[in-house]
């Protein structure tokens, strides 16, 4: 009976192994992931190793899963950084229009939205060290916002393409190109 | 395209494992001298009585193989060091004001989440002191712990762990590990064993499995702790 149990779970181990490999949706893969973990786990509660399963249990099927959720759920924010100073000056009805690009196009590609302000620092080391993908400029002499972000980056290439009409905006680059060998 | 001096560099690899995986195979001739029972009649034989742990597992990898254990140790402590390194950013983060942080966990899922959490805890606690008589012991207790702090995210999400604080307390612990394991060769005259003589009985070694327990079961929730929070706090 535990012989036929074991090769059971074995072949259903090695068909969630492949499912792993060849799904495409990342958030299915980690609940995967973790029946993947719980079936080990079983293999070796039957195969007389419980001190194994209590550790694979609990990293394999919990804090693995967990920390893959967290690290995903990262790659899907769009982070921008407010560097507009509306103390100075009266800019509340661009302001919105600004916005309203910036929350459609974020709908459009079901990113999350996270705008932050306040952060000190130059902006090559903003983008390259915290994640930022878009620091929001204004320009005085030119009356208009200017968008900033990494050159590597999709996301700006898109951007340009949008805001190619609206004359209150332009998208600029930053170079960021590290040296590897 | 590859460079020729980087293509010799490969193929030379290619070569090194290859005779490395060779000679690996003819060193197994003979399987009998392998695969014996010797070393489970060994342990079946004198576990208990040399150690004092009912869990056989506990005996050998905090007794016999006490030296193991430690560099095992050693290497979750160089592996939360290097997140750390990776993770770690010069810019001040603290005038970081995140303005539309809407990470709304669902309500029945902290509901659960608080129910959960003491329940979890204790299980962590039961499995890291209980770890000579039944499964477990400080690794996997200590996983146990570690999750269970994790769920204390979800349940408020502004919570803060000072990272820097915990890895120097896990770097503290190693070093007293360390200095457990080590003080063995003073009264018993060996290195990395029980330090409490065999001839005081078992309920006397029982102690020393407690106390290697819980340090081990503490510096392996601060490591994964330490890791999470790393995971959580990058780029903000």
């Amino acid at each position: 009976m535990m012989e036929t149990i074991g090769l059971i779970l074995q072949i259903l181990l090695i068909i969630i192994a492949l499912v792993i490999i060849f799904h495409k949706e990342n958030f299915t893969i980690i609940i995967y992931i973790s029946a993947f973990g719980l079936i080990a786990a079983t293999l070796y509660v039957i195969n007389q190793a419980p001190d194994v399963a209590i550790a694979e249990v609990a990293i394999g099927s919990a804090i693995i899963p967990l920390i893959y959720v967290i690290s995903i759920s990262r790659q899907r924010e769009f982070i921008v950084l407010d560097r507009v100073d509306y103390d100075q000056f009266n800019l509340d009805k661009e302001v919105s229009d600004v916005y309203q690009i910036l929350t459609e196009f974020a709908d459009e590609h079901s990113l999350k939205l996270n705008i932050c302000a306040g952060i000190k620092g130059s902006e090559r080391e903003l983008t390259r060290e915290l994640n930022i993908d878009l620091i929001i400029v204004y320009n005085p002499d030119k009356q208009r916002f200017e968008f900033k972000g990494k050159s590597s980056s999709v996301i700006m290439k898109q951007l340009k393409t949008i805001t190619k009409e609206k004359p209150f905006i332009q998208v600029s680059t930053i170079e960021d190109r590290d040296l590897y060998d | 395209m590859i460079r020729p001096s980087s293509l010799i560099k490969r193929i030379s690899l290619v070569f090194l494992l290859g005779g490395v995986l060779y000679f690996f195979i003819i060193s197994f001739t003979d399987f009998k001298e392998i695969y014996n029972s010797a070393g489970k009649d060994f342990f079946l034989l004198n576990g208990l009585l040399d150690t004092g742990s009912r869990n056989l597992v506990t005996a050998i990898y905090l007794d016999y193989r006490l030296f193991d254990s430690l560099f095992e140790a050693g290497i979750l402590l160089i592996a939360v060091s290097g997140v750390m390194w990776v993770s770690e950013h010069k810019i001040t983060e603290k005038n970081a004001n995140f303005m539309l942080d809407k990470q709304k966990t669902p309500e029945l899922f902290i509901t659960f989440s608080r129910l959960l959490y003491p329940v979890m805890l204790l299980f962590g606690m039961y499995v890291v002191i209980n770890g000579h008589i039944s499964p477990g012991g400080g690794f996997q207790g200590g996983a146990i712990i570690a999750t269970a702090i994790l769920i204390l995210y979800y349940i408020d999400i502004r919570k803060t762990i000072e990272v820097n604080l915990i890895l120097t307390i896990e770097k503290f612990l190693f070093l007293f590990l360390f200095t457990i394991a080590f003080i063995s060769y003073f009264t018993r005259g060996e290195f990395f064993t029980n330090f409490i003589p065999s001839s005081m009985g078992m309920d006397a070694q029982v102690f020393y499995l407690y106390l290697l327990n819980i340090l081990i079961g503490a510096k392996v929730s601060l490591g994964l702790i330490a890791i999470f929070t790393a995971f959580l706090k990058e780029g903000r």
